[in-house]
């Protein structure tokens, strides 16, 4: 948990009592995070600009909307993850321009074998990356529902419940995804790295 | 503002070097951009702008222009029409359409309801989130059922919101302890269902709070369309089950939840056995009071009298005549052998045999509702309606208990109201005996 998140709950008790002053300090909060959730989605910094402006502006006129009680109670990162998630997926169905060059995950492939290994817990996957920003690359290739549910439970260290209300999938099938995301991730890096 | 926004940002600048990450690099233009599309940057001084200057800003292709138009709107010192915001609750935008909801409800307590109804079953889930709160500030006028049902929406935000809500009501009428049970996801207990309880009426709630007749009317409208559902609860189960769709949807471009409708959803259908069971309660009572209220008010027909059935049904002289229905001046003939002649010929019209046929009336209260479940034509149903009348005015006739003007006079009068039509008919057929 990042400094900012220690925070969040202060700042969501400003923002109910005077939105406007104590907004550009939620955008300051949130928008590293948010920027880099959403380049690992689109892979382009241009695109991943244009949907973090979307998002706060978005957000922003939504917490106008709500009762202040309402803010109070918010778990504010969460939420704006899903703005941001709904925001790429918009952009994505109308915009050509966000390719991706997807791993192959066929069944004969070796990346999607399953292994009952103690190496491949996720944290020791991570340690093992020399590069992040390779891996975040790299991540940028995974299938979409691979790459979310990754991209939600290591980078922006949602919890599974929340990754499953976020993408409404159930608990397991986001466990899944992280475990099977996880997998060809490790097998690509090292097959890169070889 | 701007001293706050350097302060937090040298302060992100220090804490951002200690999560030992490396976070891809922010533009650094990204603040300053949102600010000034929120009309929140320093350089822009906020003024009242005046009515056309709004009405200009809502005509702005962008969305955000919109958005904030409507904002502004709903601050203005003076009365603005709802009429003037209407059009933009159809906006393909789904944060318009959400702000058109929300300025709706700050600017009327009597925002027309099919209009909040429509924005709860939009597509997205901000609008459906927004579209609680404002049916909510709509007080009394709206049951809880609805905010029930959206506990079970498929959306995390918009649950929230009518759990918020919910939690609020709780709190204002002193009823604590529903809300831990209304958290709950997962299948409901029967008695959070108790309609008495979601009335208030166990709560002691006064008659006010109950929701006025309105209510049907909005239903009503909503559901011209017959293949959708038509009485509030039906709605509120459709919608829990995730298939009520207006029958005037709009299509909404580019809309974000074009993907979360892809995605496996976890529609739960409400159990509303409590519910259902209830309206079955007194079922006989009120059929008949219904008939007699609704005949009431048919066209030339001013006055219907049900008749004694309860005295003569189940007796061994039943087939003795029974007290006629007065029809305005007239009386329909009523007898057991009648009753049975109307019973067995729409039976066979809607492919049901009697005793499924007064199952179903029981569990529907319409013979046309009944067609349209059975995929029989509401044409043929009047057609089969009309025979049975017709054999049963020729027999009233031939056994003298009519004349044949008389009978011609009934029978004019059946043909050309289909709604005192339906009402004998189904007095007919509950005052037959149970196969």
């Amino acid at each position: 948990m990042g400094p900012s998140d220690k925070q969040l709950p202060d700042l969501v008790e400003l923002l109910a009592t005077n939105l406007d002053r104590y907004f550009p300090q939620l955008v300051l909060s949130t928008q590293q995070r948010l920027y880099a959730f959403a380049l690992r989605q689109s892979g382009s910094p241009q695109d991943a600009e244009d949907i973090v402006q979307e998002t706060f502006i978005r957000a922003y006129h939504a917490l106008k909307m709500y009762p202040a009680e309402r803010i109070r109670f918010m778990n504010v990162q969460p939420w704006l993850y899903k703005i941001t998630l709904h925001i790429f997926y918009r952009q994505s169905s109308n915009d050509s321009r966000i390719q991706y060059t997807p791993l192959d995950i066929s069944e004969e492939s070796v990346h999607c074998e399953i292994e009952d290994n103690e190496d491949e817990r996720p944290e020791k996957v991570l340690e093992d990356k020399e590069d992040r920003r390779n891996l975040e690359a790299l991540i940028s290739c995974l299938p979409e529902h691979y790459r979310i549910s990754v991209s939600c439970y290591y980078f922006a260290e949602l919890s599974y419940r929340e990754i499953a209300e976020l993408l409404q999938q159930p608990i397991g099938t986001v466990k899944s995804n992280v475990h099977r995301g996880t997998q060809l991730l490790r097998k690509t890096a090292d097959k890169t790295r070889l | 503002m701007q001293d706050n926004v350097n302060e937090w940002q040298s302060q992100q600048e220090r804490t951002s070097g200690n999560d030992g990450q490396e976070h891809p690099q922010v533009p650094s233009s990204l603040l300053s951009n949102i600010l000034h599309h929120l009309e929140l940057s320093p350089e822009q001084t906020p003024s009242e702008p005046s009515l056309d200057d709004l009405l200009l800003k809502l005509r702005s292709t962008a969305w955000q222009d919109r958005t904030l138009a409507l904002h502004a709107l709903e601050k203005l010192k003076y009365p603005v029409s709802i009429d003037l915001l209407s059009p933009f609750l159809q906006d393909k935008d789904a944060t318009v359409r959400a702000a058109t909801v929300h300025a709706l409800s700050m600017i009327s307590k009597q925002v027309p309801l099919h209009w909040l109804i429509e924005a709860f079953h939009d597509p997205n889930w901000h609008v459906r989130e927004v579209a609680v709160f404002a049916l909510a500030k709509q007080g009394a006028r709206v049951p809880r059922e609805i905010f029930m049902a959206a506990l079970h929406d498929k959306d995390g935000s918009v649950r929230e919101a009518a759990s918020f809500v919910l939690q609020q009501n709780s709190v204002d009428h002193n009823s604590s302890g529903l809300y831990g049970q209304l958290r709950e996801e997962t299948p409901m207990h029967n008695e959070l269902y108790d309609p008495t309880r979601l009335n208030g009426q166990s709560n002691g709630h006064s008659p006010e709070n109950t929701p006025p007749a309105e209510w049907s009317g909005v239903f009503m409208e909503y559901s011209g369309n017959s293949a959708h559902p038509h009485t509030v609860n039906e709605q509120v189960q459709a919608y829990a089950a995730g298939q009520y769709t207006p029958h005037n949807a709009t299509s909404y471009e580019n809309s974000p939840d074009e993907y979360a409708e892809m995605m496996p959803s976890r529609h739960e259908k409400l159990t509303s056995y409590r519910l259902r069971r209830k309206s079955h309660k007194g079922w006989w009572a009120i059929t008949i009071v219904l008939v007699a209220f609704l005949l009431l008010g048919v066209g030339r027909v001013s006055s219907v009298i049900v008749p004694q059935i309860n005295i003569s049904i189940g007796q061994k002289d039943a087939k003795n005549v029974i007290v006629p229905v007065p029809i305005t001046d007239h009386s329909f003939p009523m007898k057991t052998d009648y009753s049975i002649i109307m019973q067995k010929t729409l039976s066979s019209a809607l492919h049901l045999t009697s005793q499924q046929l007064l199952a179903k009336l029981k569990e529907r209260g319409s013979l046309n509702v009944i067609a349209v479940d059975q995929g029989v034509s509401t044409s043929v149903l009047a057609k089969a309606e009309l025979n049975a009348f017709n054999t049963i005015l020729q027999n009233a006739v031939s056994t003298g208990q009519i004349s044949s003007t008389y009978a011609d006079q009934l029978m004019n009068q059946l043909q050309k109201n289909s709604d005192l039509r339906e009402k004998i008919a189904i007095t007919l057929l509950t005052a037959a005996p149970t196969p």
